[in-house]
């Protein structure tokens, strides 16, 4: 169903993680770049501390169809959001979770996704920061470090659009940090 | 002439569409998925000069803007099935004194308290019979952010100029969506007519467009306004040949100007064999289906209904083109379908197509659709 | 009174004979004459109900609502547009119980409208049933063996409500009522003036309260000025309407809003 430049990513975690706000950023510096995006997410109650949900769709051209359907990415930042929204993906799918909260989920394997990797995401965030806040910006450095969706610079100043100015220096290291994340797993070739 | 593109939300398009196309009062009670309306004209309304009250429920919602309505102000309220289910006596009575409102009403799954944060198309008729007695409405079906924002301008305009409320039906998933729009051009905007002379003033005197000259309260000239039949005088009768000649105006100021309301979004209808009929979302998943098929060598076609209300039978079967399929999807168990197999009657093969598990209907269900019906 | 301020082309109204209507209307004129108020600045919103006929005789700007709804629908009136004196005409049916959850919003808010209750203790125009105000063991249609409910106090509701200004007064009481209804609608916030007329269609005829002409003079027994009822003990005011000015307060206005920001 999804065109060959149609980006589709998912991101499940617990409310006030600022995964909806983590995609609203990413979707505002895909505009930037004159891009077409739909962002959504789930509503009510659960949305606040309990399972959340937000989605993005990326593309070169209209977008009819506003949600995800067959992620490109899924993005599990607790194993509650992985079990509620990790279905529907297909071998297309690159999965990342948060290995610091959960153990790698063995019902995902080569056959039924794209590529599996487990960083541990909040304890890096912990140690390197010290900080729990900001997993949402790690993220969106852990996504741009893996697909290059936009250009880092549209995605700093959509970050700046977004966060009081007290707080950029702080995120724009997160930012900096989640793609640190992905170049050394990528050189030490590890993959789960 | 590339616009500014900004990322916004279906309720904040409705907002800021509503405040572009002048509206200056507000009243409503929060209720999901539509409360952000609410949240957001709270802050902006004082800002361009307006005013914004929560009610203590929505009948009094509706109530307070047909009175600033009265009063001369462009308004809007926003609701969700519930509220809306409440929103009907005073519906009613809009159309009845002819003030000219809009209502959002943002469809979330029913029956009853439904599921708050779950889509549906479920309120489709409502907008249409939901109050008693013979009374017509316009009803606008925005299936984009985009479109939130345009129609919201579109319907207060259709309001003012037809003296007659307007409902723009959206839904959770619209109202929550987030997408680019450019707003930066600035819409047009029609006023209300309003009498010139107090001499001989008749408030429900018309010329040709049936459309009256009510003046607002506080004009200094001495409106009466009743939900009772009236004649042109404004004042209370059970005579029934004015009560006759009062309901069939308030019918045939729409009838009328059919072309001026009716909107449909067709697409490769001429020589579609199989065609869409659908609203709203749903249409989303219909137009990425239709472009499917089509790669797969499949004639297929599309109607959106932009303007669900009035229904013209007879556009609808011009519009249709000679598609010997017609496949009606829709969040309900089959209310626009009703609509289409009216027009249609047993020429063409009519087939519903409905999802009622608060998800919508993707463009993969779709074609498993027409697979599996072998359509 | 002012006769220009009647459509006597609407005349005869639709009351019974020995309404009590008339005469609060003509009250209310009284007071907007004497308030001097610009006729086109006078804006009457009603409800649904006998007295809420009241005002399409009347020839200000007058809006029938329906049941119930004529507090928001001067709400929205008031609030689109300040400079408009706007009072609602009801009856004890129409705002206390259809309308009562309009009616004690509207005084929390405080908004700057007046509500005159045309209080006849039953709905007329549907054939006298029982209405919040209708008094405990009294017969309508429908409480045939007496109501067992107790009625509202409106005067106590209204100011439990955050009304600042309440007055209660009788249609025996004239000057009284004109009085009240004047400084109801000059007050500065949400106003009320329970005025108190008969019913001798209904509510009379069921609690044998004798002929109309009867039960507007009774009134003069069985209503005490506020003034004489604070000399008198509690037994002594047993079966006692007191009449007269609860609640005169300066209207609310809140310390905390801030100006709205500019637009951005």
């Amino acid at each position: 169903m999804s065109n060959d430049n149609r980006f589709e990513l998912r991101m499940t975690g617990s409310g006030g993680q600022g995964l909806i706000l983590g995609s609203i950023i990413l979707a505002e510096a895909a505009i930037m770049e004159g891009k077409i995006v739909t962002q959504s997410q789930v509503y009510g109650a659960e949305a606040r501390g309990g399972t959340t949900k937000a989605e993005l769709v990326i593309s070169n051209k209209h977008i009819a169809y506003p949600k995800v359907t067959d992620p490109d990415l899924l993005a599990a930042m607790t194993s509650e959001g992985l079990k509620q929204y990790g279905g529907g993906i297909s071998r297309k799918t690159r999965v990342v979770v948060d290995s610091s909260v959960m153990s790698a989920p063995d019902f995902l394997n080569e056959e039924n996704c794209r590529g599996l990797l487990a960083l541990p995401i909040r304890s890096t965030l912990i140690s390197r920061l010290e900080s729990e806040l900001g997993l949402n910006i790690v993220l969106l450095g852990i996504i741009e470090g893996l697909t290059a969706i936009v250009h880092v610079e549209m995605l700093r100043k959509a970050v700046a659009m977004h966060i009081k100015k007290q707080f950029l220096d702080f995120n724009m290291k997160a930012l900096d940090l989640g793609m640190e994340m992905v170049e050394a797993q990528a050189k030490t070739g590890i993959r789960i | 002439m590339s616009e500014k593109m900004v990322l916004m939300q279906g309720n904040e398009a409705v907002a800021e569409g509503a405040i572009a196309a002048g509206v200056r009062f507000y009243a409503g009670y929060p209720i999901t998925p539509s409360s952000e309306i609410a949240e957001i004209m709270a802050k902006r309304m004082p800002q361009v000069g307006g005013t914004f009250m929560q009610m203590e429920d929505e009948i009094a919602s509706i109530m307070a803007i047909v009175g600033a309505s009265m009063a001369g102000k462009k308004v809007l309220t926003a609701t969700s099935g519930p509220g809306f289910s409440l929103m009907q006596e005073g519906l009613g009575y809009a159309c009845m004194v002819e003030a000219p409102i809009v209502i959002l009403d943002s469809m979330r799954y029913g029956p009853s308290t439904g599921m708050a944060t779950k889509v549906s198309q479920m309120d489709l008729m409502q907008t249409r019979w939901g109050t008693h007695g013979d009374h017509w409405v316009i009803v606008l079906s925005p299936s984009s952010v985009e479109e939130s924002y345009q129609l919201t301008i579109r319907a207060v305009n259709l309001a003012e100029k037809y003296r007659n409320p307007v409902i723009v039906l959206s839904d959770e998933t619209i109202s929550h969506l987030r997408e680019p729009i450019g707003i930066s051009i600035p819409p047009t905007i029609v006023d209300r007519r309003l009498p010139t002379k107090k001499a001989g003033y008749l408030p429900y005197k018309t010329d040709e467009s049936l459309v009256p000259t009510v003046a607002n309260v506080g004009t200094g000239f001495r409106t009466s306004f009743t939900g009772l039949v009236h004649g042109e005088s404004g004042f209370q009768t059970a005579n029934g040949h004015v009560a006759e000649a009062l309901v069939e105006r308030l019918r045939d100021k729409l009838f009328n100007n059919l072309d001026d309301i009716i909107q449909f979004e067709t697409d490769r209808v001429e020589d579609a064999d199989i065609l869409f009929m659908s609203f709203g979302i749903t249409a989303r998943g219909v137009s990425e289906s239709v472009e499917s098929l089509r790669s797969h060598g499949r004639k297929a076609g599309s109607l959106r209904f932009i303007t669900l209300f009035p229904f013209d039978d007879d556009r609808v079967r011009k519009a249709a083109g000679n598609a010997r399929t017609i496949v009606v999807p829709e969040l309900n168990s089959g209310q626009l379908v009703l609509l289409v197999k009216r027009v249609f009657g047993d020429s063409r093969k009519v087939v519903p197509m409905n999802k009622i598990n608060g998800d919508l209907i993707s463009p993969q269900e779709i074609l498993n659709f027409v697979r599996e019906e072998n359509l | 009174m002012r006769p220009d301020f009647l459509r006597c082309e609407r005349l005869p109204n639709i009351w019974c004979p020995g309404c009590g209507n008339g005469i609060v209307l003509r009250a209310l004129l009284e007071a907007i004459d004497q308030l001097q108020l610009d006729p086109d600045k006078v804006v009457l919103v009603s409800g649904i109900g006998c007295s809420s006929r009241a005002p399409a005789y009347t020839a200000f700007d007058n809006v029938h609502t329906l049941h119930g709804r004529a507090i928001p629908v001067a709400t929205g009136i008031k609030m689109a547009n300040p400079d408009l004196t706007v009072i609602v005409v009801t009856g004890d049916g129409d705002g206390s119980a259809i309308g009562g959850n309009h009616l004690i919003h509207a005084a929390r808010r405080d908004v700057d409208i007046t509500v005159v209750v045309f209080n006849n203790y039953n709905y007329g125009m549907t054939g006298g049933q029982a209405s919040p105000l209708t008094p405990s063991s009294s017969i309508t249609t429908t409480t045939p063996n007496g109501n067992l409910d107790r009625p509202f106090d409106l005067v106590k509701l209204a100011a439990g409500a955050g009304a600042t200004y309440v007055a209660r007064s009788g249609i025996y009481f004239t000057k009284h009522l004109v009085d009240h209804l004047k400084k109801a609608i000059a007050h500065d916030g949400f106003s009320l003036v329970d005025a108190v007329a008969q019913c001798p269609t209904y509510f009379g005829r069921f609690n044998k309260k004798g002929s109309a002409g009867q039960m507007v003079t009774s009134q003069k027994d069985w209503m005490v000025l506020k003034s004489v009822a604070e000399k008198k003990t509690p037994e002594e005011l047993v079966g006692k309407t007191i009449i007269g000015e609860f609640v005169k307060i300066e209207r609310h206005s809140p310390a905390s809003a801030a100006a709205p920001k500019e637009q951005a």
